[in-house]
């Protein structure tokens, strides 16, 4: 017969341990979970490129291919990640990104907008595979 | 099986279930003689309902993440602890609520017909949640002595409204943000090297917000004012990418000061936080047998049982972990603080797959209510900050308290299911 005294003890310990293998848990399946994610972003990403449909009157050659990162940048200033020198380009006008396994494109504020596919977006809208992207006059699609 | 279509969260599980067991089994042989029965029935019945409410999901909602539930059903677990400890005549009742908070999750996450339709219906929700407000205004009745006027019910079966005002004022800045945030972002007013909001454009998010401020403030429910400020605080960072700090505690300071000023209440709070020892036998009471109570807990706790929370005034609803701080000791408060990061971090990673802005800051104003309200009150416990009168989510005896996070817990569930998930286990 176990006595009170160490079962009280054992239960005692029980609870301690049952909350930290909880928390440890939680913490392990976290960072699986962000290994996996970081490494399918890096491989498999679906349209990881933009090819140049037209260039308007930007220095691009149609065809030319731009590889995405996880976050674009396109407009005219310096800083963006695809620079667009085309004088219907805003200096921030677009951004794609991805995010949850799907790319989409935001307009950042642009004065004549973001056209996916014939349509002039309205804040964020999701890019999929063949997708046109027109900035100003520079037309891309999205491709794997 | 084909049932088993959420394994991880079915195994999760287990732990919280383990936890209870092990604890009130505890409890029961320090207790001695008790009647076990009560005990095999509390954790029987808590297994059912968490096996109905993984069920229902695993039926209705397979995609939802999975770990948000057990996380939640550990700090209920937790809570049930307790509150038995604490008040024993107290568990079936909180259980209760737990059955009937369940339910109004598992309607809620599978009722609806989108996420986005709530925020189509958002001056609806808010002008609802006003009105519970303002009716405790004129039916508000005070059961716990406490001097203020939250609640509405009679015969012993008491509900708060500020907690449905809480979720249904999160719908509405969520929604608004969501709408203007282009208009927003773009548009700061700058005085100087401070940022202010553009007003204009947030004309009927402030108006709502001041007026839920107002109401709150009046029936000096101070501790929820506070939240509500920082929820509208964050929520706008999470929309704009705009901190406002410098004018958001500017604002915060002012409240806080005029608060002072205007409350006697409040003076007395900041009185005995910024020094307690002086009134320790009268206005600090509380706060300094709590304090002791953690001191006598030290890091690895008196033992479930063998602590003397008695002597902490409202200990089941206000100081619940002191309570827990003097039995499960540091270890028990650190782990305490852990499960509710886990449950912040859980409703931010669904707030980053939502589809819709709504449905993000949405989870995101979900998860910053559930973590601000959580932090209020455990740095007001700890005396980092003066007492407010607010809930510990999960762990305080409440039946409002648990329902309306009941709720918020389903919503979060349903954004989840509505978000592509990567492919992966737990979402």
């Amino acid at each position: 017969m176990v006595s009170d005294d160490a079962l009280i003890l054992a239960l005692r310990m029980a609870v301690v341990v049952v909350l930290y293998a909880f928390l440890l848990t939680l913490v392990v399946l976290t960072q699986r979970e962000l290994y996996r994610e970081a490494s399918a972003r890096s491989t498999s990403a679906p349209g990881a490129r933009l090819v140049v449909v037209e260039p308007g009157a930007t220095a691009q050659a149609p065809g030319h291919t731009i590889p995405l990162d996880a976050v674009t940048r396109l407009g005219r200033s310096a800083d963006n990640t695809i620079v667009l020198d085309d004088d219907y380009v805003s200096a921030a006008h677009a951004i794609v990104l991805l995010h949850g396994g799907r790319w989409w494109v935001r307009d950042a504020g642009s004065t004549n907008g973001t056209i996916v596919n014939g349509s002039r977006i309205d804040g964020e809208t999701a890019l999929s595979e063949g997708d046109t992207l027109q900035i100003g006059q520079v037309v891309f699609r999205l491709a794997s | 099986m084909a049932l088993i279509r959420r394994p991880l969260e079915l195994a999760l599980l287990a732990f919280p279930v383990a936890l209870l067991a092990a604890a009130l089994g505890l409890m029961a042989i320090v207790r001695g003689g008790e009647d076990p029965g009560s005990t095999v029935r509390i954790v029987a019945i808590f297994a059912a309902v968490l096996i109905a409410f993984h069920l229902t999901i695993a039926i209705r909602l397979p995609q939802a993440d999975q770990e948000l539930l057990p996380i939640v059903e550990t700090l209920v677990a937790l809570g049930l602890i307790a509150v038995d400890r604490l008040v024993p005549g107290l568990a079936p009742r909180q259980l209760l609520w737990v059955g009937l908070g369940s339910t109004a999750a598992t309607a809620t996450a599978v009722g609806i017909p989108r996420i986005d339709w709530l925020g189509r219906y958002r001056y609806t929700w808010l002008m609802g949640g006003l009105l519970l407000l303002a009716l405790t205004i004129v039916f508000g009745i005070d059961p716990n002595g406490s001097q203020t006027r939250l609640w509405i019910g009679a015969n012993g079966l008491y509900f708060q409204p500020s907690e449905i005002t809480k979720v249904v004022a999160v719908i509405f800045f969520a929604s608004y943000l969501a709408d203007k945030r282009d208009l927003i972002t773009h548009a700061p007013i700058r005085i100087g090297r401070l940022s202010l909001p553009p007003l204009a454009y947030l004309g009927p998010l402030v108006l709502m917000w001041g007026l839920s401020l107002v109401l709150l403030v009046w029936q000096r429910d101070l501790g929820v004012a506070l939240l509500f400020y920082l929820i509208f605080l964050f929520l706008l960072y999470a929309a704009t990418g705009r901190t406002y700090v410098g004018v958001g505690i500017a604002f915060l300071c002012v409240g806080a000061l005029v608060s002072l000023a205007l409350f006697d209440h409040v003076q007395l709070r900041t009185r005995i936080w910024l020094d307690p020892w002086p009134s320790a036998a009268g206005d600090a009471y509380q706060l300094v047998q709590a304090l002791t109570a953690y001191a006598a807990g030290g890091v690895l706790g008196a033992g479930l049982g063998f602590g003397y929370p008695e002597y902490v005034p409202a200990v089941h609803t206000d100081f619940v972990l002191a309570a827990l701080g003097e039995e499960l000791g540091l270890l028990g408060t650190i782990a305490i603080v852990g499960l509710y990061v886990a449950l912040v971090f859980r409703a931010f990673r669904i707030a980053l797959r939502a589809t819709s802005d709504f449905a993000m800051l949405f989870a995101a104003g979900l998860g910053t209510v559930l973590g601000v309200q959580a932090l209020i009150i455990m740095a007001g416990n700890l005396r980092l900050m003066p007492i407010t009168g607010i809930t510990l989510p999960f762990l305080s005896y409440g039946g409002s308290s648990i329902l309306a996070n009941f709720v918020m817990v389903g919503l979060l569930l349903r954004i989840s299911a509505e978000s592509p998930s990567d492919g992966g286990s737990g979402g």
